[in-house]
């Protein structure tokens, strides 16, 4: 009885240390715009688009980049574009990071009702006297909401301004 | 023996699991997002606890409200567009290395005396002019807004309410319409939030949680972690100075001291931090 609990604890404890190992042998893509790079540098060529959650079995790492398999397709990843536990999928998400906000779904016809725009005004009075500034309708501030929403960036504009500052995977 | 106790245990569980999962289907039921008003806010669904997830779109009706109420409280959008654009793309950098990168975050810049930075759920983050003058380099931004971006993809307002109205009993904020007693209801917790948000501040820890995930954010994208650090540093030269502290970073958030203290610690992850990007120029160029 004594021998299988000590056989238990030194299986136990083998666990232990094996498990950072096998973190190290399997990992998985967790940011936007993943690329599977034919070699080890954000000019090579790319091999595939990777999205995120895609499990990558690690073959190596050489400085910046873990040279991965994934999917039958072999390559180099970005450190930054990975992690060691798989991303939380997410069950109620949005559209996409480079997805349009579209405008708010604040309406001037909330307005309409006599209780509400009685509240808006009070609140908005309040707040103006608190900014010292003068009250403004709710008509501006959607539009100004919209306006925000309403700016966009684009996927190929994003990897310029990184590539123009030397960042991440474009340091070199 | 064993076995009769374990079925009187799953027994006695199963009838205790019953009754909520009739209310919940009951409740459910209960709301109407066909009416006019229902539209205005779709999808916006009952918070039963703080295990189970608001759906994207009610989190965004609730984000464009704060948002409303952020800009009411501390300016306008500033009109200098290149700025704004460019802190769009500082933001959209980190946010695509962050832990949540599925939804639209959206980045604006408001003119405010105020020292502070803010995010509303869904993902609209707001940074004042002021601390857009504190702030010295790409990185720093980075770090504030990678740190706006964890409270969004860690859901920490919603939580805060949740817990909130967990504990005092309520435990559902329904939101189907604008009138009556419904209407009432969100634009309670409308208010309640806005508390959370700008004069009270979020937990302390989750305001160490979303500085641990920023400086991770940032490394993950190639900026030096330490900005988070270095803008708490010319926030803490500020803070003694500062004569307004009402609905600042300084009320907001935890003592300065004791984040900039954690933060040190873990950059001891980061051994060659120091080779990553920072660019005080760039910074300097875009946001004149």
């Amino acid at each position: 009885m004594k021998r299988m609990t000590t056989l238990f604890a030194s299986l136990a404890c083998l666990g232990l240390f094996a498990l950072p190992a096998l973190a190290q042998d399997t990992l998985f893509v967790a940011s936007e715009g993943a690329k599977l790079k034919a070699d080890k540098s954000a000019s090579a060529d790319t091999v595939a688009e990777l999205p995120v959650g895609t499990q990558l079995k690690v073959a190596g790492q050489e400085e910046s980049w873990y040279k991965v398999t994934a999917g039958g397709n072999s390559g180099w990843i970005y450190r930054g574009k990975v992690s060691a536990t798989a991303p939380e999928a997410s069950r109620q998400g949005g559209d996409n990071l480079f997805g349009g906000a579209g405008s708010s779904t604040i309406m001037v016809s909330e307005a309409d009702s006599a209780r509400s725009m009685r509240g808006l005004n009070e609140s908005e009075q309040e707040a103006a006297k608190a900014a010292g500034r003068q009250p403004r309708p709710l008509a501006d501030y959607k539009l100004a909401l919209d306006r925000v929403l309403g700016q966009k960036v684009e996927k190929k504009e994003l990897e310029n301004f990184l590539k123009a500052g030397r960042i991440g995977e474009y340091a070199k | 023996m064993n076995a009769k106790r374990i079925l009187i245990v799953l027994v006695l569980c199963a009838a205790a699991c019953l009754p909520a999962a009739a209310f919940a289907a009951g409740f459910l039921d209960f709301l109407d997002p066909n009416t006019k008003e229902g539209k205005i806010f779709s999808g916006a669904q009952s918070v039963l606890s703080s295990s189970q997830q608001m759906d994207y779109k009610s989190e965004r009706a609730i984000g464009e409200r704060l948002a409303v109420e952020g800009l009411r409280r501390y300016g306008m959008p500033s009109s200098k567009q290149a700025m704004q654009h460019y802190v769009n793309l500082v933001g959209l950098a980190v946010a695509m290395n962050s832990p949540r990168t599925d939804i639209p975050y959206r980045f604006v810049v408001v003119d405010s005396p105020v020292q502070n930075a803010f995010a509303c759920p869904g993902g609209i983050i707001f940074v004042t002019s002021a601390l857009m003058q504190t702030v010295q380099t790409e990185a720093q931004l980075a770090g504030i807004l990678a740190h706006e971006v964890a409270h969004v993809a860690h859901r920490h307002a919603l939580k805060s309410i949740q817990r909130a109205q967990f504990f005092s009993g309520v435990g559902q904020i329904t939101a189907a319409t604008m009138k009556g007693d419904k209407g009432a209801q969100f634009e309670s917790m409308i208010s309640d939030m806005q508390n959370v948000l700008f004069d009270k501040g979020l937990d302390q820890n989750m305001e160490y949680e979303a500085d641990a995930t920023a400086m991770e954010t940032a490394y993950r994208t190639g900026y030096n972690p330490a900005g988070i650090m270095e803008a708490l540093m010319s926030l803490q030269k500020l803070e003694a100075s500062s004569p307004d502290k009402k609905g600042s970073w300084f009320s907001t958030h935890p003592p300065l001291a004791s984040r900039i203290a954690k933060n040190q610690a873990q950059m001891k992850k980061y051994p060659d931090a120091r080779s990553l990007a920072v660019l005080a120029d760039r910074y300097k160029s875009q946001t004149r």
